[in-house]
């Protein structure tokens, strides 16, 4: 099978900093973020985990790659269909 | 080679009706889509054009199936080389308080300029359309990047 891979593309009235912010900071993610909290220390390496307003990671996964404010890279694996994926984000 | 197709899906805090004016309507269009306006009656089987702020025609085709405030499909060709065609359909769907649009470009035909043309302007487009949509006020698609 082909390897799947999904690519968004958007442009959005802000800076690269303002944008690093509501990705990574837990109190801008819960507003848009189906209300979960970005857990993270965001170092190369660092888990990385997406919690519920009940407290539980519903998506976790690691830092591979950090560039502040221009590329962030991590696996991603969801509690319901645990297959390991990859994301990056590039600003 | 599998045939390219784009396809786009966003969702806007809009009603169909409005995001429909947004996308046939030349006072609107050219508040988001860099001054430029689509100028047609939109009925089915009609003439439809893409017009720069001097009336110049960038892209035409006809309007091939036209249901509004659902669903838009438009043939589209550069003036200059309408052999080059291909066809755009806009869906648009009510969900809560918002409407999922989605943006399908296909039906290019074999070595077409078209796909290279358009495949970096609709993330501009339809993140202008969003952003005029909720804020009023569009961005600037011709910015250089």
């Amino acid at each position: 099978m082909k390897n799947e891979q999904f690519v968004y593309v958007t442009y959005i009235r802000t800076t690269p900093e303002q944008l690093w912010q509501a990705l990574t900071s837990p109190e801008f993610t819960q507003r848009y973020w189906l209300q979960t909290r970005q857990i993270s220390d965001w170092q190369p390496g660092a888990a990385w985990r997406a919690v519920d307003p009940e407290g539980k990671a519903i998506i976790s996964g690691e830092i591979i790659e950090i560039d502040r404010p221009r590329k962030l890279v991590f696996t991603w694996r969801n509690k319901r269909s645990p297959r390991l994926q990859r994301k990056v984000i590039r600003a | 080679m599998t045939k390219p197709k784009l396809v786009y899906t966003t969702y806007i805090r809009t009603t169909p009706k409005k995001l429909w004016e947004a996308i046939t309507k030349p006072e609107f269009t050219a508040q988001y889509w860099g001054k430029m306006t689509n100028v047609s009656d939109w009925k089915r089987g009609s003439k439809w054009e893409h017009h720069n702020p001097d009336s110049e025609v960038w892209i035409t085709g006809k309007v091939l199936e036209s249901t509004p405030p659902k669903r838009l499909v438009l043939s589209w060709a550069d003036p200059d080389d309408l052999k080059d065609k291909s066809r755009v359909t806009f869906a648009l769907e009510a969900v809560e308080d918002m409407t999922c649009l989605t943006v399908t470009h296909g039906s290019f035909k074999a070595g077409s300029t078209m796909v290279k043309k358009v495949s970096g302007g609709w993330p501009r487009v339809l993140s202008s359309l969003k952003t005029f949509l909720e804020t009023g006020r569009g961005l600037n698609i011709f910015c250089k990047h």
